[in-house]
């Protein structure tokens, strides 16, 4: 390390480029740590189970073209003749459809008052067969009683007080022992509800809310004169019970039938917009790597045409190719060594600000590491072909006077 | 010391070969002061840079003490060079980021010596050029003349067996060449060999051989008087 003095002192005598140097590496270094995190954060959103048998799922909206006090017999007439096609396993009226961002969401509260507030959860609602056709799992307590599964108009007063709740919440309602939260009474617009069982998982509409893990379900399904359903084809028959049931709704006279979907066409629409924001996310980050492998490029070769009759000097003074090669390559680490660590610094300030603004997890320790490796890396891979030209210039053309 | 039997240089660009030496012996013994003298073009620096194994011979044998030179790792010939021979440039290439302390340094560096005992030759040698007590300075602070002095003692600190100055006193007014002249004289009588290749045969006069260099053929001249 005979050569890290006259390094620094090179260096600090000179100090407006390198210093500009590290800025663009720590800059690019704090945007880099913080934005890989959102994109592996996102990815992780992108692949979080939604808790429905997806594959045999799918989705329609219609009306009921009925005198009104004719909707909620309609609409049981229509789920009972849905549910008797050769290709349809089951099939419910639900409120909201999941991953549509389209649908309600309530705050959950511990007691009646406003200051006990636990969480927000998106809220489904739903006729008799939504936990079977969704494909949902109880994992604790118990499903809705039959009794307790209503169609009626929408007046919150006429709800039964139970509800279920997703795994996702009821670590939010009973902290200690999520299963727990079966059983427990919760508050929600001021009245009591009574955590009846607990589902395993049932995402929320929201593809991008980070707290999609949180749903409730309300056993009432409030009708109108239109609504949505959701069917459940028997195993390998989805398009057939697609066909049957669009034909089987359309002999009603007055009737359509619209937004049929694949519930794997609407998870890969819900999830569009984020998957085109993680693209651009990706190419953000490759883009800075290059951008900064080029600053480091491009400031390496700068210094070795303005050093090179220094270079040559030092060669016929001694320095063999391996001495020059090594003064570059330590210069280059100094100098990215130091925009990482300066730049770890800001991206922890970064981290912070962001933690308050949009409630972010903080950074992993791994990424500064990992992070911080691959700019080294990325920089001397930048200077190396640079300091091998240098290593290779002549010292008796490099030193002769012009 | 130095001793060259058969050495020539020639060039191939394309098919052309160019004959930049002709084959030539010399010999130059322990504390020698020889000037290379000739017109531009005549092939004295690429005699230098063979002479400071800056550039291969094609043909003949190179001894530096004793040691065959042909066919040396670039490795072996830094080293040889570091530690047998300091160099003197016309345009001082002194390391305008370093102050002189640090550029007297910088050839010791690829030594095993220890700080101290760089320390203790770097000041012996600014000592020498009488300069010690600028060591702090930069050289931009310095006159062309104390520059090349510094130059020197770059070229001392190492204590090569030999000098090899290319037109020492080129960039220097005829006061500032005088000086520089009389240093190179003092410590060629304390025993340094010196190889200088120079224009001006006034300068040349004051050495002890001088050998001439007209298009590529290498001749010893008879010295008309020594200072």
């Amino acid at each position: 390390m005979k050569d890290l003095a006259p390094i620094l002192k090179t260096l600090w005598k000179n100090k407006t480029g390198p210093m500009l140097l590290i800025m663009q590496i720590a800059v690019a270094f704090t945007i880099l740590i913080n934005i890989s995190f959102m994109a592996v954060s996102k990815l992780h959103e992108l692949k979080v189970p939604s808790g429905l048998d997806e594959e045999v799922l799918f989705s329609l909206r219609t009306n009921f073209p009925v005198a009104p006090d004719e909707n909620a017999a309609r609409i049981q007439q229509d789920l009972l003749a849905i549910q008797t096609l050769d290709s349809v396993d089951n099939a419910t009226a639900v409120n909201s459809i999941p991953l549509t961002s389209w649908g309600l969401f309530d705050s959950i509260n511990a007691t009646i008052d406003p200051d006990s507030y636990i969480a927000q959860a998106g809220t489904y609602t739903g006729s008799k067969e939504f936990i079977d056709t969704l494909g949902l799992e109880i994992v604790a307590g118990r499903g809705f009683e039959d009794s307790e599964v209503q169609i009626a108009q929408l007046d919150y007063h006429e709800r039964p007080n139970s509800i279920l709740v997703t795994q996702g919440l009821a670590k939010w309602i009973s902290r200690e022992d999520w299963a727990g939260a079966a059983g427990m009474t919760v508050y929600i617009n001021g009245q009591p509800y009574q955590v009846v069982g607990v589902i395993k998982e049932l995402v929320a509409v929201w593809p991008d809310w980070t707290g999609n893990e949180r749903s409730i379900v309300l056993p009432t399904y409030h009708y109108a004169n239109e609504g949505k359903l959701m069917i459940k084809a028997k195993p390998g028959q989805l398009e057939q019970a697609m066909e049957d049931v669009n034909g089987l709704l359309m002999q009603l006279p007055g009737r359509f039938v619209t937004d049929l979907e694949k519930f794997k066409d609407t998870r890969e629409k819900g999830y569009k917009g984020m998957e085109s924001s993680l693209i651009i996310l990706m190419s953000v980050t490759v883009g800075l790597i290059m951008l900064t492998m080029l600053g480091v490029f491009g400031q390496a070769r700068f210094t070795l045409m303005k050093r090179r009759r220094q270079i040559g000097t030092r060669r016929a003074l001694g320095a063999s190719k391996s001495h020059i090669m090594r003064y570059y390559v330590i210069e280059s680490i100094l100098v990215a060594g130091t925009g990482v660590i300066v730049g770890s610094l800001m991206a922890v300030l970064l981290n912070v600000k962001l933690m308050e603004i949009f409630r972010v997890d903080s950074v992993p320790f791994e990424y500064f590491l990992y992070g911080g490796l691959s700019v080294l890396v990325a920089s001397l891979v930048a200077v190396i072909p640079t300091a091998y030209s240098a290593a290779n210039i002549s010292p008796a053309t490099a030193t002769r006077s012009v | 010391m130095l001793k060259m039997r058969g050495v020539a240089k020639s060039f191939i660009t394309d098919t052309i070969k160019t004959q930049a030496l002709q084959p030539f012996d010399l010999e130059i013994k322990q504390g020698e002061f020889v000037a290379v003298v000739g017109p531009s073009g005549s092939g004295k620096t690429t005699f230098l840079n063979i002479a400071g194994l800056l550039e291969e011979h094609s043909e003949g044998q190179y001894f530096l003490d004793e040691k065959e030179t042909t066919g040396l790792s670039d490795k072996q010939k830094s080293s040889l060079r570091n530690q047998k021979i300091g160099f003197i440039f016309q345009s001082f290439n002194l390391i305008p980021e370093l102050n002189l302390f640090d550029n007297v340094e910088m050839p010791l560096r690829y030594r095993d010596f220890n700080a101290k005992e760089r320390s203790e030759r770097v000041l012996n040698a600014l000592e020498q050029v009488g300069l010690a007590g600028r060591k702090s300075h930069y050289p931009q602070q310095l006159s062309g003349g104390q520059q090349q002095r510094v130059a020197i003692a770059r070229a001392l600190a190492g204590s090569p067996s030999f000098l090899l100055a290319d037109e020492p006193t080129g960039n220097l007014d005829s006061k500032m060449a005088d000086g520089i002249m009389s240093l190179l004289k003092d410590i060629n009588k304390q025993g340094t060999s010196i190889l200088m290749v120079t224009h001006d045969m006034e300068q040349a006069q004051q050495a002890g051989r001088i050998v001439e260099i007209r298009d590529g053929h290498l001749s010893e001249q008879k010295v008309a008087m020594t200072a």
